[in-house]
């Protein structure tokens, strides 16, 4: 598998990721899929300079996107693909079918209006809806932030999200 | 133990723990009395034996010595491990592998404060945002001082009250022990630092063949039992012959980016260097002072702001959205990470004189930058630089001298004083193009590479000398024993030590087994290796 992780994170590379991710799945390469980082020379280069040296960190919009996350589903280096929220993974997930069937949700910090489905991970509605469809599609969803940490399924939690009050 | 030594472990204990703001923030607290080889050291100040207290406070270390927390994800916490474990059992007189058995399972209880503090901790949060909201805000940036409380009673009174009344049954459950157990918790205690140091370098090593550093490392005390200061200076030539002929140079670009930078330098500004200076150390005292898991250090962003709101507005209304606006979730390593409060404070001193900085690219950039610079800073500093400064340290430390401890502190603290306060400056004046500027330098990468070596052969160097294992198995013919520790002394001196290591370095590094299964994982070994009487 080349593809070896799809995360959801909103701090995109942060300790976690550089610390502990990078080595559990020995990622080589990075491709992280954002239209407002992607628009942002500057902080595009420090997302690439911030990598520990081995690893290549590569920025794209989602559009386009599609040439380099079919190469890397091809290809044999461990790659990371790495977003801001899982709007962005269905749409990946709805465009290749080469794609492992997880997705990983890491932390999402607590914003306005979001709700709390783990501890460390808070999401909006649109986000909700979005990992609903991606379960759908029958993408086992679970959020961890590390290795170390039991992982929880979506299936688990999504009751106390889905539907209900509001 | 006296209640007035009990009193004043259960003090420092506290103070030294993660979220406390005492001691420069985490610098010299929970990244140096914090530690247990520090740790030990005080204690035994306290308790009358610095010798005994270093040697402990040595053998817990090796333990703990690559554990990384990043971001709340935190598997052990060294804290009670250190403050509990090493009084009760020199109150007790244990051995000090007892002591690092019994440190285990109080860094775990540990790990259950951290939890406790952070859940309940978003109370304070709320709080802090109907203060701004009601323009209360010299109580809004009081916020991390009040919220300490917490901190203060997870850490101060368990340590108190544990040392003060639980030493004297220490000594008396460690007499009911029968030997066979005794002797599985001393192998347990003693072959357990591998899982330390296997952590350590399944960090610092980036590929296989860098396991070569740890070796020569190994071998130069093992087998040529030297000192721990000429296999520091083995591992920088060779880190020197490294960067020297296989690496690329690194740029000059950091110099002339920054000649670019000064051009654009503010012509007057609304803060004196004394302001600024006041905004630093009030981010480097509190950044973690009501860590919480809903926003995490926002808090001390919105304190560092209030300490300089009345140079930089006049009117209440300006001063409430600029504490608001930085109420959202913040979250970086505090120390290398230093230079993000310093570019927030120089973009909301820009936006004040009027020039065209919007708060949604304030906001932005800080929460751009947060992650990053959480990446490298956990990297390079609990992952790397703190982790070999106790290597040496240790080494320096095997016999009990104060030496390695003062080393750790006058090193640690003399580096990270003046980086910190130099980065925090650079956000400041240059903002996010000195971020840009200093990592395109290559420096990071420079770094982290003759870390690589340097700490694969430190490493080398105080596992075969932390690492230890009595082997029992004698065989007899006539009048002749033959024991196989005798063999192995013949020929590759501190073999088991070495393979205990390396499988440590391969079950964490290689089939990513957590720091709790790899605990297990060695208890078993210990276990059986005293019933098959393997280790005596």
């Amino acid at each position: 598998m080349s593809v070896s992780l799809v995360r959801c994170d909103d701090r995109l590379i942060h300790g976690q990721v550089i610390v502990r991710v990078l080595k559990t799945y020995a990622i080589n390469r990075i491709l992280l899929i954002d239209d407002e980082t992607a628009k942002n020379p500057t902080m595009a280069s420090i997302y690439k300079l911030s990598v520990p040296p081995g690893v290549r960190l590569e920025v794209f919009a989602l559009d386009k996107s599609y040439d380099a996350v079919e190469e890397s589903i091809n290809d044999k280096t461990n790659t990371l693909i790495l977003l801001k929220n899982p709007q962005i993974a269905l749409e990946l997930f709805k465009q290749h079918s080469g794609l492992p069937k997880e997705f990983n949700i890491g932390p999402m910090s607590n914003r306005k209006d979001t709700k709390k489905a783990t501890m460390y991970a808070y999401l909006l509605a649109n986000e909700i809806e979005a990992i609903e469809s991606l379960s759908n599609l029958g993408i086992r969803v679970y959020f961890r932030q590390v290795s170390e940490q039991e992982e929880i399924d979506w299936a688990k939690i999504k009751s106390n999200l889905v539907g209900g009050k509001k | 133990m006296s209640f007035w030594q009990a009193l004043a472990i259960g003090l420092i204990g506290y103070m030294s723990s993660i979220y406390s703001p005492w001691l420069y923030g985490g610098l010299a607290g929970w990244y140096t009395t914090g530690r247990p080889f520090i740790a030990g050291m005080l204690i035994g100040l306290i308790l009358g034996d610095i010798r005994t207290g270093i040697l402990m406070g040595a053998a817990v270390q090796a333990l703990y010595i690559g554990l990384v927390t990043p971001g709340g994800a935190m598997p052990a916490d060294v804290n009670f491990a250190a403050y509990i474990g090493i009084p009760l059992a020199m109150a007790a007189g244990l051995p000090s592998s007892e002591a690092v058995a019994l440190s285990v399972p109080l860094s775990f209880f540990g790990v259950a404060m951290v939890y406790l503090v952070v859940t309940v901790n978003s109370l304070f949060v709320h709080w802090q945002d109907r203060l701004i909201e009601q323009g209360r805000l010299k109580t809004a940036i009081n916020v991390p001082v009040y919220g300490q409380i917490t901190n203060f009673i997870v850490r101060f009174f368990p340590i108190f009250l544990i040392d003060y009344f639980g030493a004297p049954y220490i000594s008396q459950i460690s007499g009911l022990v029968p030997d066979m157990v005794r002797t599985m918790l001393v192998t347990f205690g003693s072959i357990l630092p591998a899982v330390g140091f296997g952590l350590l370098l399944s960090f610092i090593i980036k590929e296989d063949f860098e396991l070569l550093y740890f070796l020569i490392g190994f071998l130069l005390v093992a087998v040529l039992k030297i000192s721990i200061v000429p296999v520091l200076l083995v591992g920088v030539f060779l880190a020197y012959l490294d960067v020297k002929y296989r690496r690329a140079e690194v740029s000059a670009t950091m110099v002339s980016g920054q000649e670019e930078a000064e051009q654009i330098e503010k012509k007057k500004p609304l803060l004196t260097s004394r302001d600024v200076r006041k905004a630093y150390f009030s981010w480097m005292f509190w950044n973690l002072s009501v860590q919480n898991m809903e926003r995490m250090q926002a808090p001390a962003i919105v304190r560092m702001l209030g300490t300089v709101m009345d140079k930089l507005y006049d009117s209440v209304e300006e001063k409430k959205a600029l504490l608001a606006r930085h109420t959202p979730f913040f979250n970086t390593e505090p120390n290398i990470g230093a230079i993000v409060p310093g570019v927030v404070l120089g973009m909301e001193e820009e936006r004040a004189k009027g020039a065209d900085v919007s708060d949604e690219l304030i906001i932005n950039t800080r929460t751009a930058l947060m992650g990053p610079l959480a990446g490298i800073g956990d990297s390079l500093l609990p992952g790397t630089y703190i982790p070999i400064l106790l290597s040496i340290g240790l080494g320096l430390s095997k016999d009990g001298s104060i030496a390695g401890p003062l080393f750790y502190i006058v090193v640690f603290l003399g580096t990270m004083i003046p980086l910190t306060m130099w980065l925090f400056n650079m956000g400041y004046k240059f903002g996010i193009g000195a971020v840009e500027t200093i990592l395109s330098s290559g420096l990071k990468d420079l770094i982290s590479s003759a870390a690589a070596i340097v700490g694969g052969t430190v490493i080398g160097g105080i596992s075969a000398t932390y690492v230890a294992a009595n082997l029992g198995w004698q065989f007899k013919s006539g009048d002749m024993t033959i024991s196989l520790q005798n063999i192995l002394d013949g020929i590759f001196p501190s073999l088991v030590p070495l393979l205990l290591t390396l499988l440590a370095y391969y079950l964490i590094g290689k089939k990513h087994a957590s720091i709790g299964r790899a605990f297990f994982i060695f208890f078993v070994i210990a276990v059986v290796g005293v019933l098959i009487r393997f280790f005596v």
